[in-house]
This record gives C-alpha cells, structure tokens and sequence, in this order.
C-alpha cells in the first residue's frame, strides 16, 4: 500500500502526505485524463498485474487499485 | 535549461515527467512538428529553446502513405532546413522503428527494414554535415528492451499514447543524458582496482599465471570489461590505477599477461602500492590537477568503496556488481551515467598521452634547480589563433569545462560562440601549448569585447589546469594588450568573478599591475588599465610565442 501511495503521489507531482485511498479523481484536480491513463498504465508495470480495458473509467479513487493489486 | 520535445504522437506523458526538471516548450496537440520547425515565428522559436528533441514513430510517419520513400525524404528536407537556418538550437531527431511488418512471400523481404535504413542513412548524413543535430537512437532502446516492453497497446487504444511507462523512463534518462552532456558535465577520471577488477582472482596469490583473464569462459568476464573500459577512454576519459599490491607482481600482469586489454600506457598513472586509498587518489587529484568530484571509483571490495565514500566525499563511488558476468553491462552503465559522450575532439583521443607528459613534467621539476630553470627547460612554445569554425568545437568544451583559472566562468555552446564571433564587437582567441615533453593542444580562451573606439573589455579569459603555474597566462595576457594598444585603445577593463573553484586566479589582475575600480559585496571585481602604462607592467615571458 505504501508503495501505491508513493506511485501515486510521484505520478500526480503531489505530497505523498495528501494522498490516502479516498484521494478520489472527482477531489484532486492533478488525477486529470492524462493522469489517469498514466496512473494505470504505471500500476500494471509495477505491480506487474493487469487491469482489464473495460475497468479502466471505473477506476475512482485510489483505493480502487487495491482490487487488482491484491487479486 | 529550456528544451522542447516534438513527435508525431501523443508525448504529453513524458513532457510531463521533463517538465518536474527543465523548462520544457508544450505544444498545442500533436502532429505539428514539422510547423513548429519550419515556421520562424512558430511557438517553438518565441520559445527560444536550447535543445529541440524531435521523438518520431516510423509506424505514423509512414501510415497510410504508398511512396514511403517519398515521404522519408520530404521530412529530412523539412529537418534539414530547421536545422540549417537554427544554428543556436542543438536538434536530437530519432531513428525509426516500424513492427507492424506487413504480410508478404519471402522473395520481397521486408520493405520495413530498408526504410528504417533510409532514414537512419539520411539522417547520418545530415549529422555529419550540421554540428548541431544528433541521431536519437530510439532504435537501440526498442531493441535492448523489446517492442513487448516498449510499446503499450493499452496506453495507445485509450489515450494515443504509444509508449509504455518502462520506455518513458528510458527515455527520459536519455534525454538527461544528452542534456548532462551537452552542458558537459561528464566526469574526467575513472580509477580503477586490480585484483577482481580487471582481473579475477588475487595476483599476490594466485600469480600471473593463476589470475582470470582470457577470450573464453570465465576469464572473459574481465577481457571483456577492459574491452569497455578502453572504448571508454578511447572517448578523452583518463584512466587509473589504484591498487593495494606488491607493485612488481601488478605490474608483470599489466606489462606481460597477453590477455590485458589495456596496456600501462593507457593509464594515466600506476598507483600500487599499500597506502590507503583515498590517500592515493587524493595524491592523484592533485598530480593531475583534477577536481575529486571529476573521479569516479571502481573496487569491487565494499569496505575499500566505504572508505574512499568517507574520505573523499566526492569521488563518486558507484557498487560493484554482485554477479561478475555482469561486468560488461556495469563498464556501459557507468558510460551512460558518468561519461556519456555526444562527440569527441581531437584533444580527447590523445589527451592519456597529454596527462602522462604531464607527470614527466613533474619528474622534470623535480630535479631542477629553481623553478624559473625548470620552465625555461621546458622549451615552451605557445601559439594563438583566432577562433574559427574548425577549432570552435574544442573552444567551446574549454568554456565548458574550464573551472579553476577562469576569470568569468561564462560557459558557451559551439553555436553561441561562433554566433559571438561574427557579432560585431567581440573577438575571439584561442591558444594552443607545446613543449620539449610533448603537445598540450588548445589550452586557453580569451573573448573580448570592444565597447568604444578607446575601451575594450575581457569577456572571458581562462586556462586549462593542465598548464597552469608556467606563466602561460602573462604572454597570452600580454599578445591581447598589445593588440589592442596598437589598434589605438587607450584602455582594458577586464573581471574577476568569483565562483566555488576560481579562488586561483583571485588575484591575478593585481599581480598583473592593472587597477582595482570596483569590488562588489559578493567579491565580483572590475579593473582597468591604461595602456600608456603598459611599460610598468611586468610580464613573465617563458616559451616562444606565435600570434595569429
């Protein structure tokens, strides 16, 4: 979890002290589509796991990444 | 460091990792490279930067087209124009890579692999002809890495993003590499271990004939990174040894193993002995007259590389690698991290040779008398010329590098310069050193710029390490005045501005005789003098000096 968090505070150039698993899309203004994209795309590398096309806009906060990465 | 980054697809995601470290141009979508290179008043050119990377996918470039060939040469014309009429911007254009091989027989092999050609030839032969365009080598990445791994069909079908996160890294790390390089920032000496270093095995145990070296098998593991090691010092980095040994059984090994890749002569120095480490790498920052933070260290034993870390913090001390048949990769990621090279000069190949000299020189000293002997012994020879396109390359890296005797530290590019040059008001001078022991090449840089029909003023004024202490400054220093005053100028005003590693030449208008005017709170310096009172002014003159 913390290296998600990390992930995520590098990819979005923010404080990894502001980010949790609720920090959601809808509240960050840096989570933009790009962002997204880059979110997902650095997830499946690291974590070396997929995340299905079709889930991709489901994916809302961060703790939605938790799904894939535990599976 | 402003810099701008064009392709045909998507690169919004990398920008966005450059933008965290450079002042990076961002263009409205994508897919207008060609206009922003071709168009003057594009936002590229307001932007002003100083290295335009151009990021081309062959797949896109070429889609849909039926005369590919065609199309490969309208955009080298497009580059070539750019390139052309911008000689202050530095252009990385990339090699093209196209994987979706189109399904044929046999008999007409693959059209892809003939156009990756085209273009890669093309390009090479612009690079030859322009000095400030370079192939970005996508091409090698793709391959060391594979299309699997470079290429993300899940980024491209959602976002128009082709790479995949791993080839961005990689991409970014290159680019970094070319940006360190061209502010020529690579290190200056790599000094090197012996025992399980260059070879395996400890000659004091094992003797000459019980060490690993050889063409095959596990011996090779050391051949081959001495292999790399030279093509590294083949690039102007000076190589050394330091190593804890009896020097006599080292030494049969580097003069008689026929295995050794490198010979004694490709070292700079020999450092075997038993003293510390860092004692005799500091011994060797000061023969050579070379910054610690120029060295970089290789030992495989962990508490040497502790102890050369602690004593000298600066050096840098990369790991040894774990696995040994690794090496080979070890000797390239210390090229890419270290000494990545974008072109060489003349000074470079020759420049072990040019430091060996060197320490005969010290011998030399030494043995005479006084040190007024000594340089007179020396038969010094030094010669100026005005700076000009052949020699401008090397200019160009001496402003660079040039930390110690540098008055201004103003640091120029090859395009900078030479634009400076044909500016009217400036003049640029170059020096280059010889001697009984050998040749120096270019060692000096002098800019001056006219600002009235009375005053002319020192731009730039600085001296390699390499040959400071010999009074070389006072005739270099000494054919610009008169110069000047015979052209009819009444006075120079020349600078000293200090930075972290100048504090050498602090004083060296004073002892020169010119007149302090002004000396601001940070330590910057201005001094004039009047050329009526050259006369006064007394000038140490050793060696032969030939002008223009």
């Amino acid at each position: 979890m913390e290296k998600l968090i990390e992930l995520v505070a590098e990819v979005l150039n923010l404080d990894k002290e502001s980010i949790s698993l609720e920090t959601s899309r809808e509240n960050t203004s840096a989570w933009d589509s790009l962002n997204h994209i880059r979110l997902v795309a650095e997830v499946e590398e690291r974590f070396n796991i997929k995340i299905p096309f079709e889930k991709v806009p489901y994916i809302k906060k961060v703790g939605d990444f938790l799904e894939y990465i535990r599976e | 460091m402003k810099l701008s980054l064009l392709s045909n697809v998507n690169l919004d995601s990398l920008i966005s990792r450059l933008s965290k470290q450079y002042d990076v141009y961002k263009t409205e979508g994508y897919g207008t490279w060609i206009q922003e290179i071709i168009n003057p008043d594009s936002g590229l050119y307001s932007f002003g930067p100083d290295m335009v990377f151009i990021v081309l996918d062959g797949e896109e470039m070429l889609r849909g087209q039926s005369e590919s060939n065609e199309i490969i040469d309208v955009n080298i014309n497009y580059i070539e124009e750019a390139v052309k009429n911008n000689p202050n911007i530095t252009f990385f254009v990339s090699n093209i890579d196209l994987w979706t091989a189109k399904i044929e027989s046999a008999k007409s092999g693959s059209k892809e692999r003939r156009l990756e050609f085209l273009w890669e030839d093309s390009l090479f032969l612009l690079c030859e002809k322009y000095k400030n365009l370079y192939v970005f080598d996508i091409k090698s990445i793709v391959e060391d890495k594979g299309r699997e791994q470079f290429y993300s069909k899940k980024l491209w079908y959602l976002g128009g993003i082709k790479y995949s996160m791993k080839a961005e890294k990689l991409l970014e790390q290159y680019i970094n590499r070319c940006v360190a390089s061209f502010k020529g920032k690579r290190k200056k000496c790599l000094v090197l271990d012996l025992d399980n270093t260059l070879w395996g095995g400890v000659v004091g145990e094992a003797g000459i004939e019980g060490i690993e070296l050889s063409d095959y098998k596990e011996g090779a593991r050391y051949k081959d990174f001495q292999r790399k090691l030279k093509e590294i010092k083949d690039l102007g980095i000076i190589l050394a040894v330091v190593s804890k040994n009896n020097f006599d059984d080292a030494i049969k090994v580097i003069r008689e193993h026929k295995h050794m890749v490198l010979k004694e002569e490709d070292f700079v120095a020999l450092k075997i002995n038993w003293d510390l480490k860092s004692q005799n790498i500091r011994d060797l920052s000061e023969e050579l007259n070379i910054g610690l933070d120029s060295m970089v260290f290789i030992d495989d034993n962990p508490v040497e590389r502790e102890s050369v870390k602690r004593e000298l913090p600066e050096v840098v001390v990369p790991d040894f690698p774990q696995d040994s048949s690794e090496l080979v990769d070890f000797a390239t990621e210390l090229y890419n991290n270290y000494f990545y090279t974008l072109d060489t000069t003349y000074e470079d190949t020759v420049k072990t040779e040019i430091y060996r000299q060197n320490m005969k020189r010290r011998d030399a000293q030494k043995s005479s008398a006084s040190y007024e002997d000594f340089l007179r012994s020396l038969e010094t020879r030094i010669e100026i010329r005005r700076i000009n396109a052949e020699n401008v390359q090397r200019a160009a890296q001496l402003t660079q590098k040039t930390n110690q005797f540098n008055l201004t530290t103003k640091r120029y590019s090859e395009q900078e310069l030479l634009a400076l040059i044909n500016d009217q008001g400036f003049e640029g001078f170059v020096a280059y050193v010889s001697d009984k022991f050998g040749d120096n090449g270019m060692v000096s840089v002098v800019i001056t710029r006219r600002k009235s029909d009375s005053e002319v003023e020192l731009d730039t004024f600085l001296l390699s390490c390499r040959v400071m202490g010999r009074f070389i400054e006072d005739r270099i220093i000494g054919f610009i005045e008169d110069l000047y005053k015979k052209a009819g100028y009444k006075k120079f005003i020349t600078y000293y501005r200090p930075t972290e590693k100048n504090a050498p030449v602090k004083d060296l208008f004073e002892r020169l005789g010119y007149t302090l005017l002004d000396v601001d709170p940070e330590g910057n310096k201005k001094y004039v003098l009047d050329f009526e009172r050259l006369s006064e002014c007394s000038r140490k003159e050793f060696g032969e000096l030939i002008a223009l």
